[in-house]
């Protein structure tokens, strides 16, 4: 019937069937064995061939009715389509420029949030100091028995002086174990400073500033007693890491939290999806800071017992930070 | 838009073609996250074994603790990274995409996969024990925050696009990634040993009863072997001789069809390139 019935489809699909073919081929190497498995001509073609079959499926859109070839073309194209643009990045380069460039920009965009979330934890540290120091009652209602574990005001100033200072015998027997235990709750409950972001920020506001008066509780307790340096010093070497961390996560919720209540000129999906992304980063470059966070707090609060090494600790960690966020990152992307 | 029990949800390329994605179904889904689970429980219980065969101490179960970690943390967002999909996903045909039409960012995939943890299993952890979920809390408020991580655990079933919350936050979704198989065009084919040139002439008129749909009722017929509708076959040659006003012999039953088959798209194809689009019969 060929040669009878001139079907304008038909010799459209004649034309260009062979690119069709090849490219499902190329696409299906790919997909079972990845870019590599192309030979270099190969990989030159693939976007020549996925651009031509793309716009024959707009026009076999306008011009055809074989349903059979819409939708392999619809399948074709689409599966050409993630492999296209599917992300191919080095691993460890990636890496690399992420932690010089990308995590201190992804913070300095994300300043606000992360600067009421700062504000946020510091209220909290403010009221929890404030109510202990008022009335030392008040300490057992702001700190869970587990977590005071004997620190509260019925303690004598020696024994909470000696809990500064004393090697607690960590939970598990070993160092290691206990850094490594602390590393993965702390990054976990980071996570969930992000996560519940995405309920209007409400979760994440009360996450900041409970954590936050049970640090002021503490802190009042052992003011009271005049060993405030002292906490500061068994505080601070990892504290400093950690709730930086702990802000940047919360930070990135909150912006989660304004972009869904507040998503301006945009929908309210892509406001989301744009501060879902830009919070992501954030969160991933706070693991390596939960990491090194529980490596200090594991082993360094354990064996430096020196109240001015610890303080020279908590300072330069200070310092590594403050110029990683502001200096590095800066250039034009 | 729905066709035959499947979502689909149109996305439009960098290069500003839309192109048709199914919506994967929330149950092929959860069974994508089994396998995957099963997976790494696999990779897990290996690694324990090597791991505890070579040097039993303190240092290595916190390397396994920290693996663990690591690798409950970036199994999903490496391999949806590197390829868009995971085994889990590739085994039972899904995909994630990005729904600006843009490439999939390691970005996107980081922001879908660190809320993985919350949205899935601490609600299952939720399920079992509502106690687990804030440990110290009173029962009251422990179980209202369960009742809330159950909610959000059937977020996927509550919009159109199955989206859980880590999709709306990294601007994903996941995607069918079905294959279709190009087959010949039934305007060549002739129909069983046929002679060349069509047996059957159609009148501009008979052409003007049938729509796009009804074209491709009949392409989905002619597309199975004869000797698995027969009846259906003859349903259909008798339906179209009526509706058209047919008047001549039919000698050869499926003949008239792929004949009726290719004049009529012929027509209707014509008719789009006029800007006619006639999607269903006129009466």
């Amino acid at each position: 019937m060929a040669g009878h019935v001139k079907l304008g489809s038909f010799e459209f699909r004649r034309e260009r069937e062979a690119g069709f073919r090849e490219l499902e081929a190329l696409i299906r190497r790919v997909e079972t064995g990845g870019l590599r498995s192309l030979r270099p001509g190969d990989v030159l073609r693939l976007p020549v061939l996925y651009r031509a079959t793309v716009s024959s499926l707009s026009v076999a859109r306008a011009i055809s009715l074989d349903r059979n070839l819409l939708d392999y073309l619809e399948s074709l194209c689409a599966r050409a389509y993630v492999q296209v643009y599917a992300p191919k990045r080095r691993l460890a380069a990636a890496a690399a420029e992420f932690l010089r460039d990308g995590f201190p920009f992804a913070v300095r965009s994300l300043r606000r949030p992360i600067a009421l979330a700062a504000m946020l934890l510091l209220l909290g540290v403010v009221a929890g100091f404030a109510l202990t120091v008022a009335d030392p009652e008040n300490f057992y209602s702001l700190v869970s028995e587990d977590l005071a574990a004997g620190r509260d005001p019925a303690a004598s100033t020696e024994s909470l002086r000696a809990a500064l200072y004393c090697e607690r015998a960590p939970p598990g027997g070993s160092l290691a174990f206990f850094t490594a235990g602390l590393f993965t709750h702390n990054a976990r409950v980071g996570f969930l400073a992000f996560f519940l972001g995405f309920f209007a920020g409400v979760p994440a506001f009360a996450l900041l500033f409970v954590n936050g008066l049970t640090l002021g509780a503490f802190a009042g307790l052992h003011h009271s007693r005049g060993l405030t340096v002292d906490l500061l010093g068994w505080l601070l070497p990892h504290g400093i890491t950690e709730l930086t961390a702990v802000v940047l996560c919360g930070g990135a919720g909150l912006a989660l939290g304004s972009a869904l209540v507040f998503p301006g000129r945009r929908t309210r999906l892509s406001s989301l999806a744009a501060a879902g992304r830009e919070g992501a980063r954030v969160v991933l470059g706070t693991v390596p800071l939960f990491f090194v966070a529980g490596l200090v707090e594991g082993v360094l609060r354990q064996t430096v017992m020196v109240l001015p090494a610890r303080l020279a600790i908590a300072a330069s960690t200070a310092v590594f930070l403050l110029a990683w966020f502001l200096l590095l990152g800066r250039r034009s992307k | 838009m729905i066709e035959s029990g499947v979502r689909y949800r149109m996305i439009v390329t960098p290069e500003g073609v839309p192109l048709r994605f199914g919506v994967g179904a929330a149950g092929d889904r959860v069974v994508a996250l089994f396998l995957d689970l099963l997976l790494m429980a696999v990779g897990v219980l290996v690694l324990l074994f090597v791991l505890l065969m070579a040097h039993d101490s303190a240092f290595t179960w916190s390397a396994v603790l920290v693996a663990l970690f690591l690798l409950w943390t970036f199994y999903f967002v490496l391999l949806e990274a590197r390829r868009g999909d995971t085994p889990g996903k590739r085994a039972m045909g899904l995909r994630v995409i990005s729904r600006n039409g843009g490439p999939l960012s390691v970005r996107a995939v980081l922001a879908r996969n660190v809320t993985r943890e919350f949205e899935v299993l601490l609600p299952v952890a939720a399920l079992s024990g509502p106690e687990q979920v804030l440990p110290g809390a009173p029962v009251w408020v422990a179980v209202l925050a369960s009742l809330w991580l159950v909610v959000v655990l059937f977020v996927p079933l509550l919009n159109r696009d199955r989206l859980r919350i880590g999709d709306l936050l990294g601007g994903t979704m996941v995607v069918r990634a079905p294959r279709t198989v190009l087959l010949p065009d039934l305007s060549e084919r002739p129909p069983t040993g046929g002679l060349p040139g069509p047996a059957f002439e159609f009148t501009r008129e008979q052409l003007d009863v049938y729509g796009i749909y009804e074209l491709q009722v009949l392409e989905n017929l002619l597309r199975l072997p004869p000797e698995a509708n027969e009846a259906a076959r003859d349903v259909a040659a008798k339906k179209i001789r009526e509706k058209i006003g047919w008047t001549g012999e039919v000698t050869g039953r499926d003949r008239f069809l792929s004949d009726f088959y290719a004049a009529q798209r012929g027509r209707l194809e014509q008719e789009l390139l006029l800007g006619r689009r006639r999607e269903k019969k006129r009466r």
